[in-house]
C-alpha cells in the first residue's frame, strides 16, 4: 500500500464530532467479513430490542410470511399503531445494513410519529441478505414485498394509490432499486420514493468515497465489503443492473418523487448527490438535503444532536407535502 | 444501527470513564460549538434536562437534545460566569458535578473568545494571517521585541498579558502571551524573535507542551535544541520507527529507569538518584541493550534513546 496523502474533507458538525467519539469505540469504521456473525447478532451495546422499539413508540407488528425471489419464503411485518381499525397511507419499507446485516425492524422508529399522525400502516421486508443471497435476492424479495402489500391493500388498512417506498443506506438503494423495477414492470404504483443516506453505486469511483477511508461510520471498506458481498467478481463491472445498483440507471424518469438526504462527511455523499442530479436531468422532482459536517447515519446514531433534529424536521415537512 | 447514542449515558466514572466527559466537551470546544451545543451535551450525557444562565439569556435543553422551555433556576444570584443546572428528580448522578463543572468550563471559553482581546491573540499566531493584520494585532497587545508564548491545558488560567483558547488537531490548547514561563506545570513555551516568527513559536510550544511528563511539567521548547526539528517532523499517521516500537514493549517503570540512566554520567551517578543499587542497574545493562537493539548508554545509543522517547511522547 503505497501512503497517500489524506485528502481534504469536510470537518464534522462540532456536536457530532465527539459523539462519532463515543460511537467509534463500539463500531469500528471498517467493517470486515470476520465482523459479520457478531453485527449480525445486533450486541451493539445500548441497543433496544425490536419489542421495546414497538412498544415504546405504541405499534402493534404481525408478521406474514410470503413468497420472495424465486418463490423462496421471506417474512413481511405489518407493523401500525396499536388499536388501529382504519384506512390510511402505507409505507413499504427497506432496511438498512449494508446488504450484509441488520433486520426489518431496524430504523421503524423514524416512521412512528406518521403511522400515528395519518392512521397509517408500514410493510417491512426481511429481506434475504448478502453474500449467502446475492444479487438480485435483496431487491428482488423487496419488490415481492411491493406487490404483496398492493395486492393485499384491503386487507392492511392501506388506502389505494397512496402507498411509498422508504429505505436509509442500503436500504435506500433498495428503495430506489425496486422503484426503478415498478417503473420498468408497470408493477404497483408509488406515491413517493424516501431514499436517506442510500446506498447506490457499487463503483468506488468517487471522490467522497476516497475521503472516508478508516473513518466514521460505514467507510470505503466496509461500503466494498457489502458490495462485494451482493455482486462478488461483477462489482464494478458492466455486468451489474441498474436495480443492483440505481447510481448506474442513466435514465430516472417516469419515477415517483424522491426525498434524497445524506451527511456532506459520508461515502454516498456524491452518489447521491448525483442522483438527485440525474433524476431532475431527467425531468423528475427530486428534493435534496445535504447536511453539513453529518457522518453516516448521524441522525440514527446520534439523534440528540441539533443537526438530527433538523433532518426529522426537514423529512417531516416533505412526509406534510406528500401525504397531507 | 439506532440509538447508540444511549451508551453516551452509561459513562462510569469508576472505570475512568469521566476523562471521556472531559474529552467530549473539549472536542465540542474544538470545533467551535456554540452555547446551545454545551447546554445539550450536559443533557445528553447526564440524560437529563439541563438549562444554563448565560449572559443573562437561559437556554433549556431536553435529554433527547430538543429545545425546552427553560426551568427557571431556584437560586439565581446574580454573576458574569455561565451557570449550569441538571434537572433530576432523586438524587444527582454519579457524573453530574463534574458535567456541571465542564459544561461551566466550556461556556467560559466560548465567551471569552467574543473578547476582543483573546481574538487578537488568535490572530497573532495564526499563519493565515496577513502581516497588516498580525501588526494590528500586536500594537493592540502592546507587544514589542521578542515575544514568549505559553501553551498549557484547555482550562489554565496562568498570569499572562493575554490568552485564548485554540481548536487544534489535539483538542483544545490554551495559549498565553506574556514574559514569565509559569512554574506549574504542564506548560510548554517558546519565544518568538519578532511578530512574523509567532506562528512558528505557536507551533512549538504546543509541540513542547506534548512533551511535558510528571518529571518534567514545564518544557521549554528553546532548551531541546535541534530536537525541535525532530518534533516538527512527527506525523501521527506515520508508521512508528522500529526504535519507538522497542520503547513500547518496555514497561513504565523500565522507561522511568532508562530516562534516568541516560541523562546521568554513569550508571553509579543514576543509581543515587534512582536510590537502587548500581550492580543491580549494571545487570540489566545488557537486558536494555538487548530489548532496544542498541546500547543506550553509548553516546549514539544516548542520543537514539532520546529521539525515541521524544517521538513517543507526542504520540
Amino acid at each position: 500500500m503505497a501512503a497517500e496523502a489524506v485528502l481534504p474533507r469536510p470537518p464534522y458538525d462540532a456536536e457530532l464530532a465527539p459523539m462519532l467519539d463515543v460511537i467509534s469505540t463500539m463500531l469500528p469504521p471498517t467493517l470486515t467479513a470476520d465482523m459479520l456473525p457478531a453485527l449480525r447478532q445486533g450486541t451493539l451495546p445500548g441497543m433496544p430490542s425490536a419489542e421495546e422499539v414497538l412498544a415504546k413508540a405504541r405499534l402493534r407488528s404481525r408478521d406474514v410470511t410470503i413468497a420472495g425471489y424465486r418463490g423462496g419464503e421471506i417474512v413481511v411485518s405489518v407493523i401500525e399503531a396499536e388499536g388501529r381499525t382504519g384506512h390510511g397511507p402505507g409505507i413499504l419499507h427497506t432496511h438498512g445494513g449494508g446488504m450484509i446485516m441488520g433486520d426489518r425492524f431496524g430504523g421503524i422508529a423514524a416512521f412512528a410519529e406518521w403511522l400515528h399522525r395519518y392512521d397509517g400502516v408500514l410493510v417491512s421486508v426481511e429481506y434475504r441478505l448478502a453474500p449467502e443471497f446475492p444479487d438480485p435476492y435483496p431487491v428482488e424479495d423487496c419488490y415481492a414485498g411491493l406487490v404483496w402489500t398492493a395486492e393485499n391493500a384491503e386487507e392492511i388498512g392501506l388506502e389505494a394509490g397512496r402507498l411509498l417506498i422508504a429505505g436509509a443506506s442500503a436500504g435506500g438503494g433498495l428503495a430506489a432499486g425496486v422503484a426503478l423495477l415498478a417503473r420498468d414492470r408497470q408493477g404497483p404504483p408509488l406515491l413517493g420514493q424516501m431514499l436517506l443516506c442510500p446506498m447506490l453505486d457499487d463503483r468506488d469511483a468517487t471522490v467522497s468515497t476516497r475521503q472516508y477511508e478508516g473513518i466514521g461510520v460505514w467507510d470505503r471498506g466496509s461500503n466494498l465489503l457489502g458490495w462485494g458481498s451482493l455482486l462478488g467478481d461483477r462489482r464494478g463491472t458492466p455486468d451489474v443492473s441498474i436495480y443492483a445498483a440505481p447510481a448506474r440507471a442513466t435514465d430516472l424518469s417516469g419515477l415517483p418523487p424522491a426525498y434524497i438526504d445524506c451527511g456532506s462527511a459520508e461515502v454516498f455523499r456524491d452518489e447521491d448527490v448525483a442522483y438527485a442530479s440525474a433524476i431532475w436531468a431527467s425531468g423528475g422532482q427530486a428534493e435534496l438535503h445535504v447536511w453539513p459536517g453529518g457522518f453516516h447515519g448521524f441522525d440514527g446514531l446520534a439523534p440528540q444532536a441539533a443537526l438530527s433534529h433538523d433532518v426529522v424536521d426537514a423529512r417531516d415537512r416533505w412526509i406534510r407535502r406528500l401525504l397531507g | 444501527m439506532q440509538e447508540l447514542a444511549g451508551r453516551l449515558t452509561e459513562l462510569d466514572p469508576a472505570a475512568g470513564e469521566s476523562v471521556r466527559v472531559i474529552d467530549y466537551f473539549d472536542s465540542l470546544v474544538a470545533g467551535g460549538a456554540g452555547i446551545e451545543s454545551i447546554v445539550r451535551a450536559a443533557a445528553i450525557l447526564s440524560a437529563t434536562s439541563a438549562t444554563a444562565l448565560v449572559r443573562g439569556r437561559l437556554i433549556g435543553i431536553d435529554a433527547d437534545g430538543a429545545r425546552m422551555t427553560p426551568a427557571a433556576p431556584i437560586d439565581t444570584t446574580p454573576t458574569d460566569a455561565p451557570i449550569v443546572w441538571l434537572h433530576r428528580d432523586g438524587g444527582p448522578g454519579p457524573n453530574d458535578a463534574m458535567i456541571i463543572d465542564r459544561a461551566q468550563i466550556a461556556l467560559s471559553i466560548i465567551l471569552a473568545r467574543t473578547d476582543p482581546a483573546m481574538s487578537a491573540v488568535e490572530r497573532l499566531v495564526d499563519a493565515g494571517t496577513s502581516r497588516v493584520d498580525r501588526e494590528a494585532a500586536a500594537q493592540r497587545l502592546r507587544l514589542t521585541g521578542p515575544i514568549r508564548l505559553v501553551a498549557a491545558p484547555p482550562h489554565s488560567s496562568h498570569p499572562v498579558a493575554a490568552s485564548t483558547v485554540l481548536a487544534t488537531r489535539e483538542g483544545a490548547v490554551w495559549i498565553g502571551v506574556g514574559d514569565v514561563i509559569p512554574a506549574e506545570g504542564p506548560v510548554g513555551t517558546s519565544v518568538a524573535h519578532d511578530i512574523d516568527d509567532l506562528p512558528r513559536a505557536c507551533d512549538d510550544a504546543r509541540l513542547a507542551l506534548r512533551l511535558a511528563t510528571e518529571d518534567h511539567r514545564v518544557v521549554d521548547a528553546a532548551e531541546l535544541g535541534v530536537l525541535i526539528l525532530l518534533a516538527r517532523t512527527f506525523d501521527p499517521s506515520a508508521t512508528p520507527h522500529p526504535d519507538v516500537d522497542a520503547l513500547e514493549g518496555l514497561d513504565e517503570r523500565t522507561r522511568a529507569v532508562l530516562d534516568v540512566v541516560v541523562e546521568s554520567e554513569s550508571i553509579r551517578a543514576a543509581a543515587v538518584k534512582l536510590s537502587l543499587h548500581h550492580s543491580s542497574l549494571q545487570a540489566r545493562h545488557e537486558g536494555w541493550t538487548r530489548q532496544l537493539g542498541y546500547d543506550p548508554l553509548s553516546p549514539r545509543g544516548r542520543v537514539r534513546f532520546l529521539a525515541a522517547r521524544l517521538m513517543q511522547r507526542l504520540a
